[in-house]
This record gives structure tokens, C-alpha cells and sequence, in this order.
């Protein structure tokens, strides 16, 4: 038996994205994916394209992700490039490279786990300031990112200082038109 | 399953196969005819006779497989072919004669091609598919490409009516030997001694009632093919033609308001072989330089690359599969192009990667989480299918962004009987709870199980969204009651919440 872990519909719903407007790709290697992501990423019709790659492929250099940014350029679509399991920054042509980790929730009552919390480190931003943080909380209703409200901890975030969080357009379900995730 | 040990290359061949208890003859090659073994012989006889016989398993589908085969490469012909088996093939090639050089010039081409594949044919003409077929299978007199007349049907042997056995042993009764007996009497007496079945049989035999052939495969609704003069040898010019053949399909399909899902793309090599691409859109479309796009993504996706050989003589492209498609406008806002785009490009996508590599979520009605959504492949028609389950405001998400398939086991220590659980460990790390909830108590679907109704309806769980001391979220859960259905249970995590 394959032991398989995806993206799962119902759990989408829960965060307010509408899974039917999503187009999952899934690409046998590193070389197909960004070839698809780029094709893709020459398309305008979407409202994000994510591109997942695990760990630190070769055909993920320099080139690459300029081939990326120059078609996301020319589209007006944003590019996410998702990297997981240990994958070590590389050079890349992206604005902004950030970390995203979990952190604890606020608690709601009976002590369970709140809204999803997570800490956006912005690890790198062409001309512009970097080294930043903030611990957010996604609010579906609201369908954006709210500063976490914990007692004493507050991080303002600082709205219109840069350019719009690529995570804010990743999850936002406003934005009009199909999505991939790959 | 006997397999002949063969003393030489060169020794009789038959197959056999098993009917009432042993094992015969089924099919001889012409050696083994000549040794004068017959088909329906026990294989013992034929082994007393020829020692050195050679046998082979007989395959039914194998042989279907092969007729459907030389049916597709007589495509070439005529598209309205029927397959007459075991071993004939009919082709309707009204209309069609002229672009060989007549009926007789046809004949040859088509004895030459079979020729070519290894096949000993008879090709016989005649007014009705089956006289064709029995003066083709009956009559070895006729010289290749004839056409059988009525004369001819004449003296054909009773059997080439295709009547049932007792009919034929009660015609043979009556003293009829040849069709040519039957051929003068009176409708209304033969039908009723020997049924109406026969007098059409009869007539179609002689050509008295029209008949048509069942082709094979449906005709498409669009046709369009080119042939050339001289063999096409370079796959880019073959691609320019194509693109000619395109923009007359879609020129159609325009007139008739409809667009294509399908296009069948069939390269006719000029020493007989033929080359199928087959292109699949996610949405009938009309215009010739996607589907071109389509088709080079197609052939450069090939693991065994195109092959000219000697060249192609006959390009023909199909659309098997339309749809209803009203004239394209653009919007008066914005981007024309924006859906368009995307599905062109899906279906750029789908035929490099395959379609099941694009997927797209379909809920279900179901409560187990596992079966909750279904990934549907690219171009799958949409059913109507339930809609997502909203959640209500102001809750947490309680169903996980990743979910595991299967779920992974977890050593949990939890409160017996069924308290939340403290710590776990997964995969070699431990994780301290700080924050649960639960249970979400989720019953099996006994109704999908043998047997569930009858006291075996499978294992509840208990499942717990949990976060550790570094905020990570799990969804955990127990997997069955503790000593109501399982003594000791499991713990497995399931998902992970975002």
C-alpha cells in the first residue's frame, strides 16, 4: 500500500477556499513541475499558482525560478513556490522569500485549539526591508490574516508598508478565477 | 495446457482447443491440411497421424484482437467496414471504388495489404454483403478481385444460407443441393415449410433485397482525410497537412454549431502500417492551431517516436466525439481569453502528463473523512455532485488541510476508557498535548461491509484535533471503543491542520 498524504477537499472548505476552483497537478518530477509551472504561469486566467517541491532538487536553480518570474511578469498571476522537507534557501529570482511556521493557537473555550496560528518570518525581500515577523491568525470569515490575539502579545502588521503578502493572495478566496496548486 | 514441442520449424501447425472433454483441432495451417487432418479432429488421431504436429492453444480474443486489426487497416478503403468472424471482413465500398482505380484495382490493393501482414485471402465482389461473404468463403474458383454474380451465388452449396443445422438437414430432405434450386421457387410455400428467415436469406444471397453492413466502428460525425500522390516522408509536412485537414473539421464544425472532444488523428504508412494519435480536450473547441498544439505535444509526448518509414500515403483525421458549441463572443469587460486559456492549457497539460496527473476535488456524500472528496481526473465529467459542507461561522477549522492515506499509526497514551490523549509519538518524535478537543465520534459505514449488518460493522473512532506545545495541530484518533469493540485500541493521526 502507498502511503499517500495530499491536500484534502473537506479540510479547504474549513479554511473558506472553495476546492472545486482549484486544479491539483500532480507532476512525476522537479524538471515536469516547473515546466508546468511555468506554462501555467504564462496563462492569466488564474489567481495563484503554487508549486510544491520537496526538498532540494537540482533542476530548481537560479534559471528556473527566473523562467518563473519572468512569466509571472508577464501574466500578472502570482507564483508560490512551496518548499518542504529540509529544503535549504537557494539563490532564486523571487521577491520575497518567506518562512511560515505554526505556532500555538489561541486557546477557545475547554482549552481547545483555535484558529489556525501561524509565524510568517519575511527571511528576504528585494529592496526592501527584511528580518521581520508577525504571528497571524487566519480568520475564515473574513477570508484574511488577523494579527494572533493573544493576551500582551500584539504584533502590529503593518498594512501598504510592502507589497501584499504572497500568503495573503495564496489563501485569499476573493481573487476571481481557477487556481492550481502543484 | 499442451504446447507443442516442436521437432522442426517447419512441421504442421494446428491449434486446438478443448470441447467436450478433449481436446481438437481447431484451426490447421495449410501443411497440415494437406496431411489431410480436419478441423473438429480429436488431437489424439491427428498426433496417430503426424507425429511431428505442432500444436497451439486456440485463443479466441487473440483472433478477434487480429480481425479487429486488419478490419482497422482496410480502413484505408472504405471507413464502412463489419467484421465477419472468424475469419471475414466486409467492406461497404460503394462510392469509394473510383479513387483506387475501380472496384477490381481495390480488390488488388486490398489483397496486396493483407498479403503484406502474412494473410492468405480471397477478395470477392458482389451486389450483397453476403453473397460477398459466401462466394469469399465457398467458391475457390473465382479468380481474385471477381464479382460474384448471380450465376455464381447459383451454384453455391446450401450452407452459404447461414440457416440452423436442422433447417439445412431439412432442405437436404426436401432434395435441394445448390442455392441455384432454391433460386426459382415460389416465396410464399418455401416460407411456409421452412420459415420467412429463409426466404431472406435467399434473396439477400441473390441479390433480390438490398442489405447493408453494420460497420464495425460508428462512423464519426467528422471526416476529413488527405492522400498523396507521393508518400510523405517528413513528419513537419505531414503536420502542415494536418493543419489543412484541422481547418476543414473545425470549418464544419462551425457550420454545424458544434465543436470537437475528440480528434483521431490515423497516419497511413505507405508499406501497410498505420499510426493512431488520439487527442482528448476538456472542452469541445473548434480551432485549428490548439488542436494542432495538441496533437505536436502529442507526438513529441510518444515513447516510441513517430516513424515515416517509406512515408505516409494517406493522412486522415477524425472527430468521433462532438458537442454542441454556440459562436464564441467576447465579454464586453475584460479578458476575453481568460477561461479559454486555462483550458487550453489544462489540455496542453493533460496530453504531456497524462489526464489523471490534473485533478480536481468532487465531494461525496459520506461521513468517513477518508471518503469525503475524490480527486476526479482531468476532462471527467463534472456529475452533479453534493455540495461542500459549509462551515458555520466563528469555528475553528475541524477538518485537517492534509490528510493521510492510509492513516499513520501513533503510540498515544490516553485515559482509559476513552479520555483524550496526553502525549503521542509520531514518527520517532514525541508530542506533548497542550490543547484538545473531542471526541468527534465517527461510526463506520456497516453498509459497505460484508457482513456489517450481521454484527461486524467495523471499529468507531474517536477523533480528537489536538495541538502540541509548539502550536502544531494534528487530528488524531482512537480506533475503537475500548472494551466494547476492541480491548486494546489504536491511535492514529489522520491529518494535519494548518
Amino acid at each position: 500500500m502507498q502511503r499517500k498524504a495530499g491536500l484534502y477537499g473537506p479540510g479547504l472548505v474549513a479554511l473558506g477556499l472553495d476546492p472545486t476552483r482549484l486544479i491539483l497537478g500532480l507532476l512525476p518530477d522537479a524538471t515536469a513541475l516547473l515546466r508546468a509551472g511555468v506554462d501555467a504561469l504564462r496563462c492569466a486566467g488564474w489567481g495563484a499558482v503554487v508549486l510544491e517541491l520537496g526538498g532540494n532538487p537540482a533542476p530548481l536553480d537560479l534559471t528556473a525560478s527566473r523562467r518563473l518570474a519572468l512569466a509571472a511578469g508577464a501574466s500578472g498571476v502570482t507564483p508560490l513556490l512551496v518548499r518542504t522537507h529540509n529544503a535549504r534557501p537557494a539563490p532564486s529570482a523571487a521577491q520575497t522569500r518567506w518562512q511560515v511556521t505554526t505556532a500555538p493557537s489561541p486557546a477557545l473555550e475547554a482549552n481547545a485549539p483555535g484558529y489556525p496560528t501561524l509565524t510568517l518570518a519575511l527571511l528576504r525581500q528585494r529592496g526592501g526591508v527584511a528580518g521581520l515577523d508577525w504571528t497571524v491568525e487566519w480568520n475564515r470569515d473574513a477570508g484574511c490574516f488577523r494579527p494572533a490575539a493573544f493576551p500582551g502579545t500584539r504584533f502590529p502588521l503593518s498594512g501598504g508598508r510592502s507589497r501584499p503578502s504572497s500568503e495573503q493572495a495564496d489563501s485569499g478566496s476573493e481573487d476571481a478565477g481557477w487556481r492550481i496548486a502543484i | 495446457m499442451p504446447v507443442g514441442a516442436s521437432p522442426s520449424e517447419s512441421a504442421p501447425l494446428v491449434f486446438i482447443a478443448k470441447e467436450r472433454g478433449a481436446f481438437r483441432l481447431h484451426a490447421l495451417d495449410a501443411d497440415a491440411l494437406a496431411m489431410g487432418l480436419t478441423p473438429g479432429m480429436p488431437l489424439a488421431d491427428a498426433r496417430a497421424r503426424v507425429p511431428s504436429l505442432r500444436t497451439l492453444p486456440y485463443d479466441p480474443a487473440s483472433e478477434a484482437r487480429l480481425l479487429e486489426k486488419l478490419a482497422d487497416l482496410c480502413d484505408r478503403f472504405t471507413p464502412m467496414i463489419e467484421i465477419a468472424p472468424p475469419d471475414g471482413l466486409l467492406l461497404d465500398i460503394t462510392g469509394c471504388a473510383h479513387l483506387f482505380g475501380g472496384g477490381a484495382a481495390l480488390a488488388h490493393d486490398a489483397l496486396r495489404l493483407m498479403h503484406a501482414q502474412g494473410m492468405r485471402t480471397r477478395a470477392v465482389r458482389a451486389v450483397t454483403p453476403e453473397a460477398a461473404l459466401a462466394l469469399a468463403q465457398l467458391d475457390g474458383t473465382l479468380r481474385a478481385g471477381a464479382v460474384g454474380d448471380e450465376a455464381t451465388v447459383r451454384h453455391l452449396p446450401l450452407i452459404a444460407l447461414r440457416a440452423g443445422t436442422d433447417a439445412l438437414l431439412a432442405l437436404r430432405r426436401a432434395g435441394f443441393v445448390t442455392i441455384g434450386d432454391l433460386a426459382d421457387l415460389p416465396p410464399a410455400p418455401l416460407a411456409a415449410r421452412f420459415g420467412a428467415g429463409l426466404v431472406d436469406a435467399r434473396d439477400r444471397l441473390l441479390g433480390r433485397i438490398d442489405s447493408r453492413i453494420t460497420p464495425h466502428r460508428r462512423l464519426p460525425p467528422i471526416y476529413v482525410e488527405q492522400r498523396f500522390a507521393e508518400p510523405v516522408a517528413h513528419v513537419e509536412t505531414m503536420l502542415m497537412v494536418l493543419g489543412d485537414l484541422l481547418t476543414l473539421a473545425c470549418e464544419q464544425l462551425l457550420e454545424r454549431h458544434q465543436g470537437g472532444r475528440c480528434f483521431l488523428v490515423r497516419l497511413y504508412r505507405s508499406d501497410g502500417e498505420m499510426r493512431v494519435l488520439t487527442v482528448e480536450t476538456g472542452q469541445s473547441v473548434r480551432e485549428p492551431a490548439g488542436v494542432l498544439r495538441l496533437i505536436r505535444e502529442k507526438i513529441e509526448a510518444l515513447t516510441d517516436p513517430l516513424d515515416p518509414g517509406f512515408g505516409f500515403d494517406l493522412v486522415r483525421l477524425a472527430v468521433p466525439t462532438v458537442e454542441p458549441l454556440g459562436a464564441a463572443q467576447p465579454a464586453l469587460d475584460g479578458d476575453p481569453a481568460r477561461d479559454v486559456d486555462i483550458t487550453a492549457l489544462l489540455d496542453r497539460l493533460a496530453v504531456r502528463f497524462g489526464p489523471g496527473r490534473l485533478c480536481r476535488f468532487v465531494p461525496r456524500d459520506t461521513h468517513i473523512p477518508d471518503r469525503a472528496s475524490r480527486l476526479a481526473p482531468h476532462g471527467e465529467k463534472a456529475p452533479t455532485a453534493p455540495a461542500w459542507e459549509v462551515a458555520s461561522p466563528d469555528e475553528p477549522p475541524l477538518r485537517p488541510l492534509i490528510l493521510f492515506d492510509p492513516p499513520e499509526r501513533v503510540e498515544a497514551v490516553a485515559q482509559v476508557p476513552d479520555g483524550p490523549p496526553r502525549q503521542f509519538r509520531w514518527r520517532g518524535a514525541l508530542h506533548r498535548i497542550v490543547r484538545q478537543e473531542g471526541p468527534e465520534r465517527i461510526a463506520p459505514e456497516w453498509w459497505r461491509r460484508p457482513e456489517g449488518h450481521a454484527g461486524n460493522p467495523g471499529l468507531t473512532r474517536d477523533y480528537y484535533r489536538v495541538e502540541d506545545e509548539r502550536g502544531r495541530r494534528f487530528w488524531l484518533f482512537r480506533h475503537g471503543l475500548y472494551e466494547r469493540e476492541t480491548a486494546q485500541p489504536h491511535w492514529y493521526v489522520h491529518g494535519l491542520f494548518a
